[in-house]
């Protein structure tokens, strides 16, 4: 079974942050991570672009502030 | 292809490796440079280096670079980039320059220009770090057209004249060099170069995939300044200097000249002899018949590349790392100095193998690929040539010419006579700085404590009324050798100077050139009143020629520690003599400057 949206979220957010992957989940947000800044929200919102081939708009950025909110944004431009 | 997310995973896999050593690159920039973090971290570890990147805050140049205290320093980076943009400092300057005229247009950029020499300058009185200065890129969201170049006056060529005084200034500055930020922006493409989302939102310094190609240029430049470059290139022939193979096409039927595909390897060939002429030796490394090959090289109509050009040959039908071992010995380098360029596999495995410190260029198997293969090695990088760069292969040259006497003559020292020697001796100053820093730098056979100065280091040396910076420099009746030794003497008592640093180029070994340093060593201790004179010996994977140097030069062993000995002599009138077969010159401004 291929991966969801929501697993590959997950990594990237584990990535990005160098968080062991176990310790994602569709929860996980800016509250419980350290550095999850503006700085860190760019790199996020590169990653999200390259590995789902999507363009995210500034204002749909600003809403990356959770695992479960990228979902959303992802699942409103159409990504299953 | 990487993901941009792996970036992330595999600069953290690096970073947290503590094995080995880091070295530090800072980042002074007008844009989010911090993005660049993981980019950089994974290039550097591609090209083999290490590199810990420190990002200063956000458009503080000055505040970073005049501050000595400031985090910057703290740090003790070994390479520092400047990395301002025109968009972030003058944004709206191509817009205004119609109305500005050529005149005013240039006093702004001058005025930027100024500035980046000026941190430039201050960073160097600081601190021995490379420094490398992003030169001035049209802003990447601006709206040029196809006639701004129509107009001599035009902002494109404007721009150009202040890179171009831009590199001239900065190239009074030791160890500063120009990031050519115009020459990555321009070989990626200008546009989309720029990502208007992420410019708006973030200054970013591109677009996602921008960022990776600047990153790895970066690295590229970094790599080039922390470590040296090879000395020599080492090639096949068959299907990699000509199409077709020599032995069974013969000499009409390989492939080299004007047509399709003879034309491809004439521009590989153009290339290394464009490679030669920047001071990297060329080597042949076939398996072929000799005679055959040397009749190719001297009669082929459209061989570009001469037996002339090659510092050395090994054609036979042995096995190449054997070949590229003789290179190596031949010239009197090491192996990692070597690279090697072979079109077949299966040799270039061989060679991977059993010398994993060659360099082995992964060549495409069509050779439409090869110049490409060529750009990639950044091995062939070198920030600036020196005077002995240029002049390497020519020395090289003329080795052979040394050699070819050397087998007529019966004594040595009816050799040396025949040689006419004639070697200058000074103290190094701001014209001979930059040669003495690469060989302390580079030299590894005949040295005998292998301490790598930095630069300020040197310069504080030179300037101490308690240590001397000396040097010499050799010509011959073949030729002009460069400057080829470096000493450096401190006071340790009174009476007592000690040698902190003897090297000597391992070209010119065997020819008493170390005893006539030496001699000029010596008397510069009895100058300032010295009666002995002590030297160390630390060893080193590569100095075992020079293990018993002092001892032979009639000094006494004082102490042997763990991989060093310290000898002393005295300096008595007629102790270390000028050798009879060198002629001695003393440049008339033998004064510090």
């Amino acid at each position: 079974m291929p991966d969801t949206v929501t697993d590959r979220t997950r990594r990237i957010v584990a990535e990005v942050f160098g968080l062991p992957p176990q310790e994602v989940s569709i929860k996980t947000s800016h509250d419980d991570v350290e550095n999850w800044d503006s700085l860190n929200i760019l790199n996020l919102l590169m990653a999200v672009e390259s590995e789902f081939g999507v363009s995210i708009s500034p204002e749909e950025a600003a809403e990356f502030l959770s695992v479960e909110s990228i979902v959303a944004v992802l699942r409103s431009k159409g990504v299953e | 292809m990487i993901r941009s997310a792996d970036y992330h995973r595999l600069a953290r896999e690096i970073e947290a490796d503590a094995a080995g050593t880091f070295h530090r690159l800072a980042v002074l920039s007008t844009f989010t440079a911090e993005l660049l973090r993981p980019f950089l971290v994974v290039e550097c570890q591609q090209l083999g280096s290490r590199v810990l990147p420190w990002f200063g805050p956000f458009q503080q140049l000055e505040q970073m670079v005049l501050d000595p205290a400031s985090p910057l320093w703290q740090q003790s980076p070994d390479v520092l980039w400047i990395a301002l943009r025109l968009e972030d400092v003058d944004r709206y300057l191509p817009y205004e320059a119609p109305e500005l005229g050529p005149q005013r247009t240039l006093a702004r950029l001058d005025a930027i220009r100024e500035r980046l020499i000026g941190l430039a300058r201050a960073a160097r009185e600081k601190h021995s770090a490379s420094i490398l200065v992003s030169n001035l890129a049209l802003p990447s969201l601006d709206v040029s057209n196809l006639f701004d170049a129509n107009g001599a006056d035009g902002f494109v060529h404007l721009l150009a004249e202040c890179n171009r005084r831009l590199a001239g200034e900065l190239a009074a500055v030791v160890d500063a060099h120009v990031f050519d930020y115009v020459g990555v922006v321009a070989q990626s493409g200008s546009r989309g170069w720029s990502d208007p989302k992420l410019w708006y939102m973030a200054r970013t310094g591109g677009s996602a995939d921008s960022q990776i190609v600047l990153a790895r240029a970066v690295a590229r430049c970094v790599c080039a300044l922390i470590r040296p470059a090879a000395k020599c290139i080492v090639v096949d022939l068959d299907n990699t200097l000509w199409g077709g193979v020599l032995g069974d096409d013969g000499l009409e039927g390989i492939q080299l000249g004007d047509d399709y595909p003879g034309n491809v390897f004439k521009d590989f060939q153009a290339a290394l002899l464009g490679l030669r002429r920047r001071g990297f030796l060329l080597a042949i490394a076939s398996k072929n018949d000799e005679a055959t090959v040397l009749e190719a090289l001297a009669s082929h109509p459209e061989m570009l590349l001469r037996r002339e050009h090659f510092a050395a040959l090994a054609v036979n039908w042995g096995p190449k790392p054997e070949g590229l071992r003789k290179v190596a010995e031949t010239l009197n380098i090491g192996l990692d100095s070597l690279i090697f360029i072979d079109d077949n596999p299966v040799e270039r495995a061989q060679v991977r193998a059993e010398l994993p410190q060659v360099h082995v260029v992964e060549l495409p198997p069509s050779p439409l690929g090869y110049l490409e293969a060529l750009r990639d090695v950044a091995l062939l990088d070198r920030p600036r040539l020196l005077d002995e760069d240029r002049q390497r292969a020519a020395m090289y040259e003329s080795d052979a010419r040394r050699q070819e006497v050397q087998q007529k003559t019966t004594s040595v020292e009816g050799f040396l006579r025949e040689l006419d020697m004639v070697a200058e001796v000074g103290l190094a100053n701001g014209k001979t700085l930059e040669r003495v820093h690469q060989l302390v730098q580079k030299t590894n056979q005949f040295n005998l404590t292998t301490r790598r100065h930095k630069l300020d280091a040197l310069r504080r040396l030179m300037d101490s009324p308690d240590a001397e910076v000396a040097w010499l420099r050799l010509r011959d009746r073949y030729g002009d050798l460069g400057l080829v030794c470096v000493g450096i003497i401190q006071q340790l008592e009174s009476e007592a100077w000690a040698i902190d640093t003897l090297l000597m180029s391992c070209r010119v070994m065997g020819r008493h050139v170390e005893d006539a340093f030496l001699a000029y060593l010596a008397d510069l201790a009895r100058g300032h009143g010295a009666i002995r004179l002590r030297g160390s010996y630390a060893e080193t994977a590569k100095n075992r020629p020079v293990r018993d140097f002092y001892p032979e030069h009639g000094f006494v062993e004082l102490s042997a520690g763990p991989g060093e000995r310290t000898y002393e002599a005295r300096l008595a009138a007629e102790a270390f003599p000028w050798p009879v077969a060198i002629r001695r010159l003393e440049p008339a401004e033998n004064v510090h400057a």
